[in-house]
């Protein structure tokens, strides 16, 4: 449940009030753009996605009906949005994450570089297919309970749970397999 | 892997993840992990993994980023906040996202996009046709006219327009509405105290 003065904003931007959406969109615009910089790994696109998302949950907030949290329903947009845009968008070389790992030939993650592990877990992370991606930002950055990620994601709770079980063990032998461990 | 080297390391990303276990679950991973090699590696790897995820270096936009953002959003959901320089960032910013992988055709495709549009407009208001009241009775009120003092003769501009000037031609009334029209005005009346004040002194019009 929202706290009474997100209630009381949420409400105020259902009849259209300006400082009511102005307050919703300070509140939320740095933790959702942030969200969105994880699954794309890019500013630029983050910052449209972020502006798109927003326009898109104040077009449809007569629609929410207080079921789920706002927060809920918000990323529930943010993803899917952020899905959407993945999906179409086509691979860019920059973005391989082979092309931007370090050289390493290190014999366990322990002796690498810090920020050199650093690195292979992120280009790790961009190597997940969207969906589970988008499962471990939400669980392991957000913290969202499988409950939250399952109304957002449209799945069960136990799908989602064993997707993002799998995602991480794919992504313990993905750095263990790049650092040759 | 046995059965239970599966469930001690779903507990182990559970717990990485911040969920909070119960007792009886931090026990049996502890006792788990204190005779199982390959489980207590896979923790220590898994912690690794979770503090480098948790700590991957974020962007830090400025704030001005922001506001923008806040800017653009309430532009586009709230009645009345848009502006005409708004308008064209706005349309800049979505030619801009038509071309996300060539970032410099934006500049160039709002631009033709702009004389496209600006063509348009002069297309438009050259093929605008007269009322036929003002073709058909009376010299047509243009700027481009000769001068003149003839009642038939229309003058060569505003400025030189009297009232008398005015009230001679026949289909004044029509000629006012056109003018009225053209020059974007509000009513007939907000027209009469404010163009023809400055028809007769001579000042320019102000069509915005």
């Amino acid at each position: 449940m929202e706290d009474n003065g997100e209630v009381q904003l949420i409400e105020a931007a259902q009849k259209g009030e300006r400082e009511a959406i102005g307050a919703l969109i300070e509140r939320y615009q740095r933790e959702v753009f942030t969200f969105i910089y994880k699954m794309t790994g890019n500013i630029e696109e983050s910052k449209d996605l972020t502006q798109e998302v927003f326009i898109k949950v104040f077009t449809k907030i007569s629609g929410f009906n207080g079921q789920s949290t706002f927060r809920t329903w918000l990323y529930k947009i943010a993803t899917n949005h952020t899905l959407n845009f993945l999906t179409r968008r086509p691979p860019r070389a920059s973005d391989h994450p082979l092309d931007r790992l370090p050289d390493a030939t290190p014999s366990s993650l322990e002796k690498i570089e810090k920020a050199d592990l650093r690195a292979f877990v992120r280009q790790a992370v961009e190597c997940l297919p969207e969906r589970q991606r988008a499962i471990v930002t939400l669980r392991a950055f957000e913290e969202m309970r499988y409950a939250e990620i399952a109304e957002i994601l449209g799945c069960s709770i136990g799908n989602c749970k064993s997707a993002y079980h799998n995602a991480m063990i794919k992504l313990r032998e993905k750095v263990k397999h790049e650092t040759s461990l | 892997m046995k059965p239970v080297c599966k469930e001690i390391r779903e507990l182990v990303i559970e717990a990485q993840s911040g969920a909070s276990l119960d007792p009886h679950q931090q026990r049996a991973i502890q006792k788990h992990l204190s005779r199982c090699l390959d489980c207590r590696r896979f923790q220590e790897e898994m912690a690794l993994i979770f503090n480098e995820l948790k700590a991957s270096p974020l962007p830090y936009p400025p704030d001005a980023l922001f506001e923008d953002l806040k800017h653009a959003v309430m532009e586009a959901v709230v009645p009345g906040e848009a502006h005409p320089e708004n308008s064209f960032r706005a349309l800049f910013e979505r030619v801009r996202r038509l071309f996300p992988q060539h970032p410099f055709l934006a500049p160039v495709a709002s631009g033709v996009l702009g004389i496209f549009i600006g063509i348009a407009l002069a297309v438009t208001l050259a093929f605008h046709s007269p009322s036929p009241v003002l073709s058909q009775k009376t010299p047509r009120l243009t700027l481009s006219q000769s001068s003149a003092t003839s009642p038939d003769t229309p003058p060569s501009s505003l400025s030189s327009i009297s009232l008398n000037e005015i009230e001679e031609y026949a289909g004044t009334d029509a000629l006012l509405n056109t003018l009225e029209s053209q020059l974007s005005l509000e009513s007939p009346d907000q027209w009469e105290e404010q163009s023809t004040e400055s028809l007769l002194s001579g000042e320019p019009q102000e069509t915005g």
